[in-house]
């Protein structure tokens, strides 16, 4: 037997041949011979399906939904012999006007599906919009097949992930990119061989959900352009990829193009992290335009204060109001469907303290959207990143909800870690404890190392070389008056503000580098690099570069042949990183649990071994990591001076017929700074160790 | 979208022009394997091929995939290089056999 027998038309609505639709899915999808709609309001007293033809994106008929077509709270119509390809479609919803009781309908507007799997009018980057549209973002159907060929995600353990922080547009968008489709999924699949000689394995693309990059904006009178919403932190459609990141955006075939990408960097061995705007949409406050949510059931999807207005815990505008069951239902079913759907193998989530606030904003204890999340079948996998704060004031580092599950970007690492590289005094515990993993963090709440997601820099501040660059942020590019932007930056520009032609400081400058990265690939839970810190990319020292779609953010590849020595030591100390797996145990080291060697598993040094100094002048932390292994024993020395003045240590006493071998030294000039893991010079027993001013080393543990 | 089917050696040489879409597709879909059943193999000429939209790929990957699991041949040439970024950029181009000219492609499966 084949076919439905339910796909036949019963009616006929203003020329159309229709039958009531199926309640699910949401949103609109193929059936044999038809598409299928369906659409929730609590509220509306009527729906409307709008039509326009895709090509010339004329009207092509409106059909009023009849109410015997209604289950519960949910319109769905099918509407027979419609070729897909040939329309666009919105719907159009009558409901009161009545802010206080937090209704917002607006009949004159089409307003788009939030379930919509692909959406038309932002499907060519920076192609100018049409200011008068009054529809500007119009849903289309796509197929939803795609040969996999047998690709999954790719589970890789957290611990032995390295994340690569990466802007899709930024980082092919430069002409010396030399991809045939800069800025593009297309642009990022011709990088993978790229991103494999780095050796990173993940990476976690800014927000990929379609977004309007002319939302605000402006004329920048500082840089002769217009200011954009570049990174894309304002959600259009959360089930679309963004249009114009897609080579073929404008055929309406980006999520192909996407589930393209996302293939071939499996096929690489890299997983794809997506960061997730759940936080608020694209619609701002009660000032903002009516694009979808507002209009359909305001008062379901947005925070409100008792007066009607919106809570704006997200520093947006709005807070989407994502413990109400329906939202709740559409963030899960958004994460389903990119994992099972796109592959993808895991969020970041955006303000995520937000996710476990009620409808008025109070802080749940046991917020069902984050347990449900975190306890979904589908999801079990996938990697969950918390930012564990929000723009309300709402701080959760150390105590996100987390079910055992969402780990946090730590906020801690990267203050902590900062402090100590620019010389600060009184930080060289709080080092030991973030290279430990933060057990204070995450120990009484249960959680391992994997709960730390480490990092120095991402999109949101400095870059790596702005951070060893500047004193201060310089945002006046900007045009908000260098006001916008965090002023706890905790950098050191090495003597100079910018650029500079001191040879010291410039050596300086790429020390600290090294140094940086280093102790992110020493630490205990899980790295994350900022795309370009690998080859010194900066953005002269703008701390806040949400609004440029130039060179603030594009990756200049030209880079990579001026800052090779930076490259080749990136790259190395991965290659540490993945060869020993002492480093990415799933547990925080202690120092009364035996190790390997007869070390126990951390043990804590200074100039002299098993003599750590704490003291609020120390500017050094030494570690000693061990671990058995099935195939080994695997034991590192990591020391980092932090100070400006040399320092001579003598090495912990390994037993006879082991010797310490160098595997990376950031006091040492290129090709001596770093080495293939196992192949550094060894230093002679019972030698002392001069590790250099503002410098750090790595040493393994070999045969002599 | 029309098709012209001539033979050429053992093979049929179908050439396509216009646009292949999902109003088209079954007609492609149906036109190309009836003629795929009295031939050794299929070269689809894309010379004068218009727009490929994705369900036009789709229809193509499936024509080419019945065609294979009847023991045929069937292969793409002279794709222009537009449609050929296209394909290759959503996943589909390495699907496919292809030659750069129909001669070749006859040459190859006759």
């Amino acid at each position: 037997m084949s076919g439905r027998i339910d796909l036949y038309p019963t009616f006929e609505i203003s020329g159309w041949k229709v039958r009531p639709g199926r309640v699910r899915p949401y949103g609109a999808s193929l059936v044999a011979g038809g598409v299928n709609f369906s659409v929730f309001s609590s509220t509306a007293t009527t729906c409307s399906l709008v039509l326009f033809d895709r090509q010339s994106r004329a009207l092509m008929g409106e059909l009023q939904v009849p109410d015997a077509f209604k289950i519960g709270d949910v319109w769905s119509i099918t509407i027979f012999d419609l070729d897909p390809e040939s329309f666009e479609y919105g719907f159009r919803m009558e409901g009161p006007w009545d802010p206080v009781a937090g209704h917002r309908f607006d009949a004159s507007k089409v307003l788009l599906d939030p379930y919509v799997r692909s959406i038309s009018g932002r499907d060519v980057w920076g192609a100018t919009p049409d200011r008068d549209d009054g529809f500007p973002y119009r849903g289309f159907v796509i197929p939803e097949d795609f040969d996999w060929r047998g690709d999954r995600p790719l589970e890789i353990p957290a611990g032995g992930l390295v994340i690569y922080e990466m802007h899709v547009r930024g980082f092919t968008r430069h002409p010396s990119s030399g991809v045939p489709h800069p800025g593009t999924y297309a642009g990022v699949v011709e990088k993978i061989p790229y991103l494999e000689s780095l050796g990173v394995n993940c990476v976690e693309l800014l927000p990929v959900f379609e977004f309007d990059e002319f939302e605000m904006s402006e004329p920048n009178p500082w840089t002769g352009d217009n200011k954009m919403n570049y990174w894309g932190y304002s959600t259009v459609g959360f089930f679309a990829p963004k249009g114009g990141y897609a080579a073929t955006g404008s055929m309406g075939m980006q999520a192909d193009e996407f589930k393209s990408m996302v293939r071939a960097l499996h096929a690489a061995g890299i997983e794809v992290i997506l960061d997730v705007v759940f936080n608020h949409t694209c619609e701002g406050d009660h000032r903002g335009p009516t694009i979808s949510f507002r209009g359909l059931d305001n008062q379901i999807y947005y925070m409100l204060t008792p007066e009607g207005y919106y809570h704006n815990f997200s520093g947006c505008g709005n807070s989407l109001n994502c413990n109400n069951p329906v939202v709740r239902d559409m963030v899960l079913e958004c994460l389903r469907f990119w994992v099972s759907e796109y592959h993808i193998d895991g969020f970041r989530f955006d303000a995520a303290a937000i996710l476990g606030r009620d409808f008025s904003g109070a802080v749940l204890n046991n917020p069902p959207l984050l347990e449900s999340v975190a306890l979904d079948p589908i999801l079990k996998k996938c990697k969950l990143i918390a930012e564990a704060w929000d723009a309300g004031g709402l701080y959760l580092l150390g105590k996100f909800p987390n079910y055992g599950r969402f780990s946090e970007w730590n906020g801690k690492f990267r203050d902590d870690l900062r402090d100590f590289l620019r010389g600060e005094s009184g930080r060289a515990g709080l080092v030991a404890t973030r290279l430990s993993g933060s057990p204070d963090l995450y120990e009484p709440g249960g959680r391992g190392p994997q709960a730390s997601i480490n990092f120095i820099t991402c999109h949101d501040g400095f870059t790596l070389r702005d951070l060893v660059s500047y004193n201060a942020k310089h945002n006046d590019a900007n045009a908000e008056d260098n006001r916008d932007g965090c002023d706890d930056n905790r950098s050191w520009n090495c003597g100079e503000e910018g650029d500079s032609g001191d040879p010291e400081i410039v050596a300086l400058r790429l020390r600290q580098s090294k140094n940086a990265l280093l102790a992110l690939m020493v630490a205990r839970g899980t790295p994350m690099m900022l795309m370009g810190d690998e080859m010194g990319r900066t953005q002269r020292g703008n701390n806040n570069a949400y609004c440029h779609d130039n060179e603030f953010n594009w990756l200049d590849w030209t880079l990579l042949d001026r800052e090779q020595e930076l490259f080749r030591f990136t790259r190395l100390v991965i290659a540490l990183r993945k060869a020993h797996p002492v480093l990415r145990l799933g547990h925080h080291p202690r120092s009364d649990t035996p190790g390997a060697l007869g070390f126990p598993e951390v043990s804590w040094h200074g100039c002299r071994p098993w003599e750590p100094d704490w003291s609020d002048d120390s500017r050094i932390v030494a570690a000693l990591f061990a671990t058995a292994t099935p195939s080994g024993d695997d034991v590192l020395f990591y020391a980092w001076n932090a100070g400006h003045l040399p320092a001579m240590v003598e090495l912990p006493a390994l037993p006879d017929g082991l010797v310490w071998r160098v595997s990376a030294n950031t006091g040492c000039p290129a090709p001596d700074d770093a080495f293939e893991p196992g192949q550094g010079p060894a230093i002679r027993p019972g030698s002392r160790f001069l590790l250099g001013p503002r410098s750090s080393v790595l040493l393994e543990v070999l045969p002599g | 979208m029309n098709i012209t089917i001539s033979p050429s050696g053992k093979a049929l040489v179908a050439a396509v022009t216009g646009d292949i879409t999902h109003a088209v597709a079954g007609e492609f879909e149906a036109g190309l394997f009836s003629a795929l059943g009295s031939a050794g193999g299929l070269v689809l000429d894309f010379e004068g091929i218009g727009l490929l939209t994705s369900a036009g790929l789709r229809t193509l990957l499936l024509l080419y995939r019945e065609s294979r699991q009847a023991g045929k041949k069937l292969v793409l040439a002279a794709v222009p290089d537009s449609v050929k970024d296209v394909m290759s950029v959503t996943g589909f181009w390495e699907q496919f056999i292809t030659y750069g000219t129909v001669e070749n492609a006859v040459a190859a499966i006759s």
